[in-house]
């Protein structure tokens, strides 16, 4: 294990958080999303709740749109931070200085938490407000939920990273999309049986495929530990799959000239 | 390959039959370069012969594909974060985070060398690079002037014992060129380790007390300044005859564009009066002009003779 320097985490927060302090689109992109993401959803569920004659329960739109904004947003934030670097010409500076790329990811994944958590504040406390629905109504299995959904969230942004290192700028797009390619997957607002059997396989291998499922059965009064846990740890170990590929993709891009600064 | 300064002084620098290849093109080819503590060493050569590159892999930007580098003795690959501590870097060609402003990139690169009282190192760097005035502004409302000097500013800022130039002054304009090589020749002058690659041999010579050329990722010719201009055993010679001169003295001779001046190299300075005496006798002259070749007419000679 390197050792690792809070001080140059603090570096990187540093200039995160400054970027961000600067940046009134970007400030507003923290919550913007996720409170047009309450809003549509929660409108959709107040039809569906008039529809249905009060069976529907709020949770299972809201609840997982919510979740879901913040395994996407955790992804978005450490991809674009990346980004932020290679697009101020940053890259060579950073990865020339003692910096370890743990550091990096431990910063950027710090930086992220904060984000994560004040547009869950936000979104919660407005979903609250409009649509009588609280977050905490899952329950003790929010407080699995969260952290496995945003650890995989990291793990998809380190991939994010991993690829943007080993292709460069021609797969920057990734950074917006690539968990949204798991949306349908995941079952963030509809159970697992809706999907075709086949894709169930699939969906099964996904760990917030699991959180949800826990998150609903909570909701509906049944909270599943198990389900919960195998959640939990798969997304630990798709965090340290992710972080081993960020790491070699970095080493790929030391190999072939990708963080380099390009004279003459 | 040039010879220690002093045996008992650091070294700070040694690349090892350093190889780097990009399929099929070799970028550096076996180069093998040693930089001991208090050289200003200019790193020189045409375009892609391989300067930057070198630096890049200096700063591990870069995995060699052969060969290793050893800073203070350690080996960069296995002692990164210690020895990365010690070295800094300027480049024309890198840019700063530009939404931060001058203070705030400071603060942060301040984190990440872990300088000890870094506020009072940032604000002496700000009064010192005569940014004081243009702290608060953000890197992306600089002037590249500006902007280098803050480049420089957060180079210097970590004291480092080694600092790595890539063509600092590249796309400045003459005035604030010259006042990013008086700030650098300030720190040089301090003792300091410096490998400079530059494509202004003017100011190479002027600062750097050891200069290496590289082509084709290889070093061809490794001294000091002068002693490299000597070791070319030339001696240029400038006449402008009154009249013709015979055509066998004429050949020797290469018209300079303009205003009637002729130019001649010579083995050495016998040949060189040799010369001027045979125009003077044949033709006299107006103004003649003898001297060694800077590092500009040894690049030359050098591009001419040997790099094709």
């Amino acid at each position: 294990m390197p050792s690792l320097s809070a001080r140059r985490i603090l570096g990187v927060a540093l200039r995160q958080w400054l970027t961000l302090r600067h940046s009134i689109p970007r400030l507003f992109e923290v919550f913007y999303w996720p409170i047009l993401e309450v809003v549509l959803w929660g409108l959709v569920t107040q039809y569906l709740l008039s529809q249905s004659g009060g069976t529907f329960a709020p949770s299972l739109l809201i609840g997982g749109m919510v979740l879901w904004g913040m395994l996407h947003r955790a992804q978005e934030d450490l991809a674009i931070a990346f980004l932020e670097e290679s697009w101020s010409q940053n890259l060579p500076n950073v990865f020339s200085s003692p910096l370890h790329p743990l550091e990096y990811f431990l910063a950027s994944a710090l930086v992220g938490a904060v984000k994560v958590l004040l547009a869950g504040l936000a979104v919660s406390t407005l979903a609250f407000h409009f649509y009588g629905f609280g977050l905490w109504q899952i329950g003790p299995t929010l407080l699995g939920a969260i952290p496995a959904l945003v650890a995989f969230g990291w793990a998809m942004g380190l991939f994010t990273v991993g690829m943007i290192l080993r292709y460069g700028r021609q797969v920057d797009v990734l950074a917006w999309s690539f968990a949204v390619l798991f949306q349908p997957l995941v079952c963030a607002v509809y159970p697992l049986n809706v999907l075709h059997p086949a894709l169930q396989v699939v969906a099964g291998l996904l760990p917030p495929t699991h959180v949800f499922e826990a998150a609903r059965a909570a909701s509906a009064g049944a909270p599943n530990p198990a389900e919960l846990l195998i959640g939990f740890g798969g997304s630990l170990v798709a965090l340290a799959a992710a972080l081993a590929f960020y790491l070699s993709s970095l080493a790929h891009a030391r190999e072939h000239g990708r963080l380099a600064s390009a004279g003459e | 390959m040039h010879a220690a300064a002093g045996t008992t002084r650091e070294t700070v620098l040694r690349a090892i039959r350093l190889r780097k290849q990009f399929g099929a093109v070799t970028a550096v080819n076996d180069l093998d370069l040693t930089v001991q503590r208090g050289e200003v060493v200019g790193l020189l050569g045409p375009n892609g012969a391989g300067k930057t590159t070198t630096v890049n892999l200096i700063l591990g930007l870069l995995t060699p594909t052969a060969g290793r580098i050893e800073l203070f003795g350690e080996d960069l690959a296995s002692a990164r974060t210690r020895v990365l501590r010690r070295v800094n870097f300027a480049s024309a060609y890198v840019g700063l985070p530009r939404d931060l402003t001058v203070v705030e990139n400071l603060r942060v690169f301040a984190h990440l060398y872990e300088v000890e009282e870094s506020r009072r190192k940032i604000d002496a760097m700000l009064d010192r690079l005569d940014l004081r005035a243009l702290a608060s502004r953000r890197v992306q409302a600089l002037s590249a002037g500006q902007r280098t000097r803050v480049v420089l500013a957060k180079a210097l800022l970590t004291d480092p014992d080694l600092l790595l130039l890539d063509e600092p002054t590249a796309s400045l304009d003459p005035e604030t060129a010259d006042r990013v090589r008086s700030d650098l020749a300030e720190y040089a002058a301090g003792g300091r380790t410096v490998l400079w690659t530059s494509h202004n041999l003017a100011e190479v010579e002027r600062h750097c007390s050891r200069v290496v050329f590289i082509n084709h990722g290889k070093a061809v010719l490794d001294g000091e300044p002068r002693e490299l201009a000597r070791q070319a055993g030339r001696v240029l010679v400038r006449v402008r005859p009154r009249a013709g001169l015979p055509e066998l003295l004429a050949a020797r001779f290469e018209a300079e564009p303009g205003d009637g001046w002729l130019r001649a190299e010579a083995a050495d300075e016998a040949e060189a009066a040799e010369l001027i005496a045979a125009s003077q006798t044949a033709a006299g002259l107006d103004g003649l002009e003898l001297r060694h070749p800077t590092l500009e007419d040894l690049f030359l000679i050098l591009a001419r003779d040997r790099w094709g």
